[in-house]
């Protein structure tokens, strides 16, 4: 083949990219996480100190509370966004062809990048202007002001994060709804079969494997959330919305301690690699097996 | 057991006519075969009688009742489908149990009916081992057979079936045609069967429809369908080997096929066939069967041509011969058949042979 010639020159520009945003990104936080290295420590100048880093990181109880914020966040938030995207891909499969211009209305939130949905969340939040901060504030529901309570503050960010990525369910959902063979369908008609039935012997075992990848690609992504709760409570109030990745970058970037903050996105890392490397399993299983 | 009749079924899909005024009746207890093409509408008819589409137009009526617009599940009729429509997630077992426990069906069983209904029907059709199995585990002629039990384990007024062994292999297909017949005539239900294999018809049918287009093609018993079809699609599409089709014009006492061939037709044949074409060209059909190989310029040969091709079914082969004016198929035994390229008579047995006009290609009735 000629054409393997050139293969290098074609894959260079994408590999020179790969390399400089995220190669050696990626390997200078690996050699940091080994190394003592703080602008505020004026004996860590990036001296190697082995496992130093990992071995604080076992002790560190705000490292603990940090993970037990992301699943107390993570679980609430995949179970809701399933359930509504679910509903929502249901109504949106079902809608009349003129309704579907609605749909990219629907997927505004998705669209819009974090930071703005989690503005969006604090103005609306807020006690004195906010819609639902007043709402909240004259039924008395909630006294305080929710983002600034230790109570209130992370299903608030549950609230704001399903808000933005409902949708997205939705879509993959919805995309799986339309592609279902229509026969089985039929078939519980001619069967006899009451709704309730035609959905969990028909429609939910069809659209699983799309269930499976759309909820496996947002746990990915809560694992690692950062940005919605940076804008609407920097963590606090204390540590009660303090995600790992909000921990990590408190260290960072605000203790300057380059050392121990790359040892917990490390941690981060591990933990989201198995996460990817299960879905990439789960596709492949499905590509396998095929439509039934 | 019901009879069944369609009346002025109309269906468009989008610019697709897949049905254009299709009518038939079929009698009660009757095996009733759908023949045609794919594509003819034979899937969208069944889909028409079981409900799960609506006509555009027309009616289609169960017993004496008039059903158009009665829900499916109303309808007591069972369907196989083609594409096997199986729950997923469900055992074979569950899957074959269903239909007799669905809650909208008013027959209520208690669980070692439905058990031994399952377990029979499973066993008939050779799955009684397979019945925890899940539909993904299957083989595409398994998950066949499940459609078809699924259907078999009522005793509903009719059965639809759609191809309901088309994805079988040959030795098992031919089993189950057997057995299909045989379960049918036991039970007496009135029975709806589409196939696009001429064969299978004819060998399963009381009557049939042959359709084309979404039109109705003929009707009949299979033994007139094959003695005597309506038109040139009808007589090539039923028959293996396909009918060849030649042009021809009356010559005095002879028939001239395409201008070369010279076949001396009884006379009363002959003079039926006078009248009713005056003089214009005709379309002679005549079954591959009814052209018999013989020496090449012996007293028997009519004609003289050259093996193009050879097909070996078996104990019969189908020759392709021609010479410059005329391309013919023609059915002989394996053994002693003449080799490729070798040059052949033929002798043309006249007592069955077929009649169309040139140009509607409707046949030409001669008595």
């Amino acid at each position: 083949m000629r054409s393997k010639r050139y293969i290098t020159w074609w894959v260079l520009p994408a590999g020179l990219l790969f390399l400089l945003i995220i190669l050696v990104p990626f390997i200078t936080a690996l050699t940091y996480s080994f190394r003592a290295f703080s602008f505020t420590d004026s004996t860590a100048t990036g001296q190697f100190v082995g496992l130093d880093n990992y071995r604080k990181l076992v002790f560190d109880k705000d490292f603990y509370n940090s993970f037990k914020v992301t699943f107390l966040y993570m679980v609430p938030a995949i179970v809701l966004q399933g359930a509504l995207g679910l509903i929502m891909a249901l109504v949106m499969s079902s809608a009349v062809r003129r309704a579907r211009i609605l749909i990219p209305i629907m997927l505004l939130p998705t669209l819009l990048t974090p930071v703005v949905i989690g503005l969006v969340g604090v103005l609306v939040l807020n006690p004195d202007f906010g819609v639902l901060g007043i709402w909240l504030h004259r039924t008395g529901l909630i006294k305080e002001a929710v983002l600034g309570s230790s109570k209130w503050a992370l299903p608030a960010v549950i609230l704001v994060d399903t808000y933005q990525w409902t949708p997205f369910v939705a879509v993959i959902l919805a995309a799986g709804l339309l592609g279902l063979p229509r026969e089985p369908y039929e078939a519980a008609e001619v069967d006899g079969a009451s709704p309730l039935q035609t959905f969990f012997r028909v429609t939910m075992p069809l659209l699983w494997p799309y269930f499976v990848v759309a909820m496996l690609i947002r746990i990915i992504d809560a694992f690692r959330i950062f940005d919605i709760i940076w804008v609407m409570t920097h963590g606090g109030p204390g540590t009660a919305t303090e995600a790992v990745a909000v921990y990590a970058y408190r260290h960072t970037f605000r203790y300057w301690d380059f050392g121990y903050g790359s040892a917990l996105i490390m941690v981060l890392f591990v933990f989201i690699s198995i996460m990817v490397e299960y879905l990439y399993k789960v596709l492949q299983r499905w590509q396998r097996a095929g439509a039934v | 057991m019901a009879k069944i009749m369609v009346q002025n079924l109309w269906k468009r899909y989008g610019e697709l006519q897949a049905l254009q005024d299709l009518s038939f009746k079929c009698a009660e207890g009757q095996f009733f075969c759908l023949l045609g093409p794919a594509g003819a509408g034979k899937t969208t008819t069944i889909k028409i009688i079981a409900g799960i589409e609506m006509p555009d137009r027309g009616e289609v009526f169960l017993g004496d009742q008039c059903v158009t617009d009665i829900p499916p599940w109303d309808r007591d009729v069972a369907v196989a489908f083609e594409t096997y429509a199986l729950y997923p997630q469900r055992t074979v077992r569950e899957n074959l149990s269903f239909p007799l426990r669905a809650p909208k069906r008013k027959e209520k069983l208690s669980e070692e009916e439905i058990e031994k209904r399952v377990v029979e029907v499973a066993n008939l059709l050779g799955i009684g081992e397979l019945l925890d199995r899940l539909p993904r585990q299957l083989s595409g002629g398994q998950r066949q057979r499940v459609a078809l039990g699924r259907a078999l384990v009522r005793k509903p007024a009719a059965y639809l079936l759609d191809e309901p062994i088309a994805h079988l292999d040959a030795k098992l297909r031919h089993r189950m045609r057997g057995e299909l017949k045989r379960i049918q005539r036991e039970l007496g239900v009135t029975t709806i069967y589409t196939t696009p294999d001429q064969l299978e018809a004819l060998s399963l049918a009381d009557y049939m429809v042959v359709i084309n287009g979404g039109k109705v093609e003929q009707a009949g018993p299979p033994g007139e369908i094959y003695e005597r079809p309506v038109n040139v699609f009808v007589a090539r599409f039923v028959g293996d080997p396909p009918m060849n089709i030649l042009r021809a014009t009356l010559d005095g006492e002879a028939l001239l096929v395409q201008g070369i061939l010279r076949l001396p037709l009884p006379s009363a044949t002959q003079q039926a066939l006078a009248q009713r074409v005056n003089g214009r060209e005709v379309l002679f059909g005549i079954r591959p069967k009814d052209v018999r190989v013989v020496a090449p310029s012996g007293e028997e040969a009519q004609l003289e041509a050259v093996v193009d091709h050879i097909q070996v079914l078996g104990a019969t082969s189908v020759l392709t011969v021609s010479n410059e004016q005329i391309s013919l198929r023609v059915k002989t035994s394996t053994k002693g058949a003449p080799a490729h390229g070798e040059s052949i008579g033929l002798a043309f047995d006249l007592a069955s042979v077929h009649f169309f006009d040139a140009e509607t290609e409707k046949r030409i009735a001669l008595d």
